[in-house]
């Protein structure tokens, strides 16, 4: 059953499909990722999972494009999102 | 469905162009003129209302930049001949705008409520002129034309989660399809690149090209900061964050994503014809109406809309595609929907593949099958006005 999306061949982030559960493999519609990409934490529905190590400092790519930095080291199957990725752009003043 | 069809049936017009319709656009010049206008309409099948509601007490640049995007909807190679309807005293110069639609290749008519004696007669003379104009154009007979003479418009409009993971990137899949034939999309909605301009100033072509989007964008930040609004201030939104939306990048390319992933080739101003093959940005707001109405005055002869909560608004002179990326909205507005790009969330289906569907579906409109919004009968108009009413 096909529970991530990986929107652009050069993404280095996948988008849950439905709300994964630890220890869930993530199987896309192009075929389950060899080796196997397990997720390490809840990512839910609409959220982004790591498909390879980032390393701190390094571009995520979403829709073949920077969507911003990661600001730790980040595994495969981890959970990417405001904790541990940074907008080059700028962020929202709150 | 085969992504390497590369013609559809188009009328071929005497200047070249291509068109996938045959219509009267009837336009009124101005506020006072849209009843009459819209009588005519109704009573012709194949007359369409082109409903501006301006041309009086307005800025001169208002009038000017109006009467030169009605003029193009005139001259619109889905257009086969155009009715003005004037009321007599408007501020906009209805004759130059005849004038200005008589350069094309179609005739037009100008219509005076008030030279003609009151708004009966100028319906009666409107429907008569209007039949005269359709059955002159029977003759015309589709033929096989490139899909390079395409210009399509890119919308996206009632966004929600899906939007952003199926229908726009589906969409940037369909646009990279038909830039690889040789054809022109328009990206618009300057408000929503936020964010992510400096991604797609990359892609541009030449520096002239990257510096003109930056410069667009300022000066729209510049405009709205001083009405007092803040346009990145404030993104992403908290409800975005919630959504799994992390950066004002990732926000923004969401939405222009609709482009795909083909060079930056141009910048146009609002209304402006592309000139040069594949991927132009067209300065709009981010109000559908306003935007696509600018994108088939630039000549787009279909505009295709991803919606994931349903938008069922078309435009007067050209099929405007719906696609929705919620199985839910699907089901529930089928009516108002052409391509249900919910397969791509439920995991049954590539980007790829319904970028190919959609592909399939607008070269099938082009040939003359009818949109859902078509056979609804929606013609939304409107036009940017940037001065004020006085």
């Amino acid at each position: 059953m096909t529970n991530a999306l990986k929107i652009h061949p050069q993404d280095n982030v996948a988008v849950a499909l439905r709300d994964l559960a630890p220890g869930d493999a993530l199987e896309m519609a192009e075929g389950t990722p060899q080796p196997p990409i397990i997720a390490q934490e809840a990512i839910p529905f609409g959220h982004k999972v790591a498909l390879t190590p980032i390393a701190n400092g390094a571009t995520v790519i979403k829709y073949g494009e920077s969507i911003g930095l990661a600001t730790t080291d980040i595994q495969p199957g981890e959970h990417v999102h405001v904790h541990n990725l940074r907008s080059v752009r700028g962020a929202a003043k709150r | 469905m085969n992504p390497t069809q590369n013609t559809f049936q188009g009328y071929r017009r005497q200047d070249g162009r291509v068109g996938v319709r045959n219509l009267v656009a009837v336009i009124s010049s101005c506020g006072c003129a849209l009843h009459a206008a819209s009588m005519i309409a109704s009573q012709v099948d194949g007359a369409m209302l082109v409903s501006y509601d301006g041309g009086c007490s307005q800025t001169e640049a208002d009038v000017r930049a109006a009467t030169r995007l009605l003029a193009r909807y005139g001259r619109h190679p889905n257009v086969i001949g155009s009715l003005v309807i004037s009321l007599g005293c408007e501020t906009l110069n209805a004759s130059t705008l005849a004038e200005e639609i008589a350069q094309g290749p179609a005739p037009t008519e100008l219509l005076v409520i008030q030279q003609l004696g009151g708004t009966r007669r100028t319906v009666e003379k409107g429907v008569a002129l209007a039949r005269q104009m359709l059955q002159q154009a029977e003759g015309w007979q589709r033929e096989p034309c490139p899909v390079s003479e395409l210009t399509i418009g890119l919308e996206c409009g009632g966004s929600d989660a899906t939007s952003g993971m199926a229908s726009n990137p589906a969409l940037g899949a369909f646009s990279d399809l038909i830039v690889a034939q040789g054809g022109k999309v328009i990206l618009s909605e300057t408000s929503e690149l936020f964010g992510a301009e400096h991604i797609l100033a990359r892609r541009a072509t030449t520096p002239e090209v990257a510096q003109r989007l930056m410069e667009t964008m300022r000066d729209v930040e510049v405009f709205l900061k001083a009405t007092g609004e803040d346009l990145m201030g404030k993104q992403p939104t908290p409800g975005n964050v919630l959504g799994g939306i992390s950066t004002v990048e990732e926000k923004a390319l969401g939405d222009i994503l609709k482009g795909g992933t083909t060079p930056l080739v141009d910048v146009l101003a609002y209304g402006e014809p592309p000139t040069r093959p594949g991927l132009s940005f067209m300065d709009t707001p981010g109000n559908d109406l306003a935007s696509v109405s600018a994108m088939v005055a630039a000549g787009s002869q279909i505009v295709v809309f991803t919606t994931g909560r349903g938008n069922p608004m078309g435009n007067p002179i050209a099929p405007v595609i719906k696609v929705t990326g919620n199985a839910q909205t699907y089901a529930n507005m089928q009516e108002d929907m052409d391509i249900d790009a919910s397969p791509i969330v439920a995991g049954r289906e590539t980007i790829a593949q319904v970028g190919e569907r959609i592909y399939g579906f607008c070269l099938r409109v082009a040939d003359g099958v009818p949109t859902a919004a078509e056979q609804l009968d929606h013609a939304e108009f409107a036009l940017v006005r940037l001065g004020p009413i006085y």
